[in-house]
């Protein structure tokens, strides 16, 4: 099927593609189906795109590949609810902010994604460190 | 809402297997403490609201920004 997405324009999406959101994501309830998609061959970026509405798009990155000594605990409880405990089959995705002038990475939320049962989730890290807005400066290139 | 008044040290029972108790009052803070299963999450308020602030702020990305970050990286 196809979509239209906020930053890529037309795309060609497989159905077993979709991940679903059970919940949404905070302030987007109502969005529970998306795919993650790459914003080209040489970037870290990638964007959470909703399958059912262009303009909820989330620009997104594997966390490590910007702050390599990130640590997460998330509980058991929300690994749980989007699939067995399987921690090969789990993705860890950050949200990023960017404005014109400054680029920051949700690293206290981040997005886990189980890619055996195609559900996820954004959790929230108690007793973590870190902010909804980790300055990211110069991310390095994928590969 | 219900609303409960509590001396220090004294708890609130909630459903089963949840109990709060009131540790301390200074200043016009309150510390309490909170036992509760694994699976329950206990967290502060403002961290779950900062969240969705976030994405919402993140969701609003302009499409230039985000196309001009894409080609200069």
């Amino acid at each position: 099927m196809t979509i239209d997405t906020k930053y890529l324009g037309p795309v060609e999406i497989d159905e077993k593609d979709i991940i679903v959101f059970e919940e949404g994501l905070p302030g987007f309830e109502d969005f529970k189906r998306y795919v993650v998609l790459d914003m080209g061959d040489d970037t870290i970026f990638r964007c959470l795109q909703s399958v059912d509405c262009r303009d909820v798009a989330f620009v997104i990155i594997n966390p490590w590949d910007a702050v390599p000594d990130y640590e997460i605990d998330v509980d058991d409880a929300d690994i749980c609810s989007i699939g067995e405990k399987d921690y090969s089959s789990l993705s860890v995705y950050a949200i990023l902010t960017i404005k014109p002038d400054s680029i920051t990475a949700n690293l206290i939320g981040p997005v886990i994604i189980n890619t055996n049962t195609m559900r996820g989730k954004q959790v929230v890290l108690v007793n973590s460190q870190y902010t909804t807005r980790y300055s990211i400066v110069n991310p390095e290139r994928k590969g | 809402m219900l609303v409960l008044s509590r001396k220090v040290n004294e708890r609130i029972v909630i459903g089963d297997n949840i109990e709060v108790v009131i540790l301390d009052v200074k200043d016009g803070t309150v510390k309490i403490g909170i036992d509760a299963p694994h699976d329950v999450k206990v967290f502060r308020k403002e961290l779950s609201d900062e969240i969705k602030k976030e994405n919402v702020l993140a969701g609003g990305a302009s499409e230039e920004a985000v196309r001009e970050l894409i080609n200069n990286n």
